[in-house]
C-alpha cells in the first residue's frame, strides 16, 4: 500500500510534466491543426539557457523564471520565423515543417554549441524526500504537481475568462466562423503558442532539475511523451490532454514498478503498446472530442 | 462591393465589423463547445468590454430563449434556439448592415415564423438587412426590395410588393418555390 501511494505520487509528478506539455501541443493542434513536434525544442533551448545561468553563478530562483520565460519566447519565434508561413497549408506540410524546426534547432546547437552532454548542478533538495506516515514522497513530485495544478487553474481560467480564451476556445472548434466574428487569427496564433510557450516553460523547469544536463537532443523525450499524451488524450481535447498526460506518468511509474524484473527494461515497449492497443479500441483518444448532437 | 460609398472589397472581417457590418453564416456555425453567454461575448470581439457588456443586456431583452439557456453550451439547442443564437451573436458587434445567408434553412415553420419576426424586430430598429433566402415569397413579404438572382447574376430586382403582385414573372423564374 505504501509503496503504491510512493508509486502513486511519483507517476502524477511525472505525469504533470507531460499534462502541461500535451495541454500546450493540443492547444497549437487547436487553432492550427499543427501537431507541433517542435515542442521538445522549447525544453532545449532552455536547457542550455539553465546551463549559462548556473555556469554563470547563478542560482535556482533566477533560473526557474529565466526557463519560462525562454520557452515561452521560443515558442513565440518559432511561430513567426516557421509556422506562420505554413498556416492554412495541408495538414502535412505544416507536420514536416514542425520536424524540420525540430531537426534544424537540434543541428544549430551540435554546431555552435556541442554534440556533448553539458551538466549543470541540480537544486540540491532535489533527492530530498519527505515522510508522511511512513510514506516517502519525493520532494520534487511534491513541487511539480503543486505547480501544475496552479498552472493549471490560471490557464482554466484564462480560457474561461478572458477574452483571448473564448476567441482561442472558438477559433479552436471552427477558426473560420471565429474569423467571421471578428477574432483575428494572428491575434490567437500568436497567443495560442505564447500559452503553450509558458505551458512547456512550467514543464520544463521541472523536467531541467531532474535531469541536470542540456543536449541538443534534450526535448525530444519529453516532446514525444507529450505528443503521446494528447493522442491518448484525444487530440484536439485540453482536458483531454492533461488526463492523457497524468494516466502516461503513472502507467509508466507503475509498469516500471510491477513489471517482473526481466522485462522491466522494456517499460517503454509495454507503453506503447498498451498505447496501441487503446487505438484500436477507442481510436478518439480518452476524451471524445467530436460535438454534441443538435437535438 | 461599397458601404458608405467605401469600397470594402479585401477587408478584413473585423474591420467590417467595426465598420458596422456583419453576417448570420449559413448553417449557423454557432461554436458548440461554447456556451450561449460565451458564444455572444465571441460575437463582440470587436467590441469594448463596456460595449460589450450592455450588449448582452439587450440581447437578453430581444433573445428571452436564449436568456434561459444562458450557460448551456450552444451544442445542446434546438435548431431553432441555435438560429437565434446565431442571429444574436452577429448583433453583439452593433451592426448597422446586418447580412443573413439562409437563415430560415431547415428549420420547421413555426420557428421560420420566430425568424421572420425578428427580421421584422430589427427593421423596425433601423437595421438595414440583406438576407439570401430561399423561402422567396416569405421574403418577399418582409422585405422593400428584392433581388433574384440565376447563376450568378441578377435577372429581377424590384420593390418587393411589386415582385409579389407579379406571380406570373417571378414562378417563371423561381420555378414554383412559391408557397
Amino acid at each position: 500500500m505504501t509503496e503504491l501511494l510512493q508509486n502513486l505520487v511519483d507517476g502524477l509528478g511525472r505525469g504533470s510534466i507531460y499534462a502541461l506539455l500535451a495541454l500546450g501541443i493540443a492547444v497549437i493542434f487547436g487553432v492550427m491543426h499543427l501537431v507541433n513536434f517542435a515542442h521538445g525544442e522549447l525544453i532545449t533551448v532552455s536547457a542550455y539557457v539553465a546551463y549559462w545561468l548556473i555556469q554563470g553563478g547563478r542560482n535556482w530562483y533566477v533560473v526557474v523564471p529565466m526557463i519560462v520565460l525562454t520557452a515561452t519566447l521560443t515558442s513565440i519565434i518559432i511561430e513567426a520565423v516557421a509556422f506562420r508561413w505554413v498556416r492554412g497549408a495541408p495538414d502535412f506540410t505544416m507536420l514536416l515543417t514542425s520536424f524540420g524546426v525540430h531537426f534544424l534547432v537540434q543541428a544549430a546547437f551540435v554546431m555552435y554549441v556541442s554534440a556533448s552532454v553539458k551538466t549543470y548542478a541540480r537544486p540540491t533538495w532535489i533527492a530530498d524526500t519527505y515522510n508522511i506516515a511512513g510514506i516517502n514522497l519525493e520532494i520534487v513530485d511534491l513541487y511539480t504537481i503543486g505547480a501544475t495544478i496552479v498552472t493549471l487553474a490560471i490557464t482554466v481560467w484564462i480560457l474561461q475568462k478572458t477574452m483571448f480564451g473564448l476567441s482561442l476556445r472558438a477559433a479552436a472548434e471552427d477558426f473560420d466562423a471565429a474569423r467571421l466574428m471578428g477574432v483575428k487569427s494572428d491575434r490567437v496564433i500568436r497567443g495560442a503558442f505564447a500559452l503553450s510557450g509558458v505551458l512547456a516553460g512550467v514543464a520544463s523547469v521541472f523536467w531541467l532539475m531532474r535531469s541536470g544536463q542540456a543536449t541538443p537532443s534534450a526535448g525530444e523525450g519529453p516532446m514525444l511523451k507529450g505528443v503521446l499524451a494528447a493522442l491518448i488524450g484525444g487530440l484536439g481535447s485540453m482536458p483531454g490532454a492533461v488526463v492523457g498526460g497524468l494516466v502516461l506518468g503513472v502507467a509508466e511509474v507503475l509498469l516500471r514498478a510491477y513489471l517482473p524484473g526481466s522485462v522491466a527494461s522494456l517499460t517503454e515497449g509495454v507503453v506503447f503498446v498498451l498505447i496501441a492497443l487503446l487505438f484500436i479500441f477507442r481510436p478518439q483518444g480518452i476524451i471524445n472530442v467530436s460535438h454534441a448532437e443538435r437535438v | 462591393m461599397t458601404l458608405d460609398s467605401v469600397d470594402v472589397r479585401g477587408w478584413s472581417p473585423d474591420r467590417l465589423l467595426k465598420a458596422g457590418m456583419a453576417l448570420v453564416p449559413e448553417h449557423r456555425r454557432i461554436f458548440n463547445d461554447l456556451t450561449v453567454v460565451e458564444n455572444l461575448k465571441v460575437g463582440g470581439v470587436t467590441a469594448s468590454s463596456s460595449e460589450r457588456a450592455s450588449r448582452l443586456d439587450e440581447m437578453v431583452e430581444l433573445f428571452p430563449v436564449l436568456e434561459r439557456k444562458w450557460t448551456t453550451s450552444a451544442g445542446y439547442l434546438s435548431g431553432g434556439e441555435a438560429q437565434q443564437l446565431a442571429i444574436a451573436r452577429a448583433l453583439m458587434s452593433k451592426p448597422r448592415l446586418l447580412l443573413m445567408d439562409e437563415p430560415s434553412l431547415g428549420l420547421a415553420p413555426v420557428l421560420i415564423d420566430v425568424v421572420f419576426d425578428l427580421i421584422g424586430k430589427l427593421r423596425a430598429q433601423g437595421v438595414t438587412l440583406l438576407v439570401v433566402e430561399q423561402n422567396a415569397t416569405r421574403m418577399l413579404g418582409a422585405s422593400d426590395r428584392s433581388y433574384v438572382l440565376r447563376s450568378g447574376e441578377v435577372v429581377i430586382e424590384g420593390q418587393s410588393a411589386e415582385l409579389l403582385a407579379q406571380p406570373d414573372l417571378f414562378d417563371a423564374f423561381v420555378g414554383g418555390s412559391h408557397d
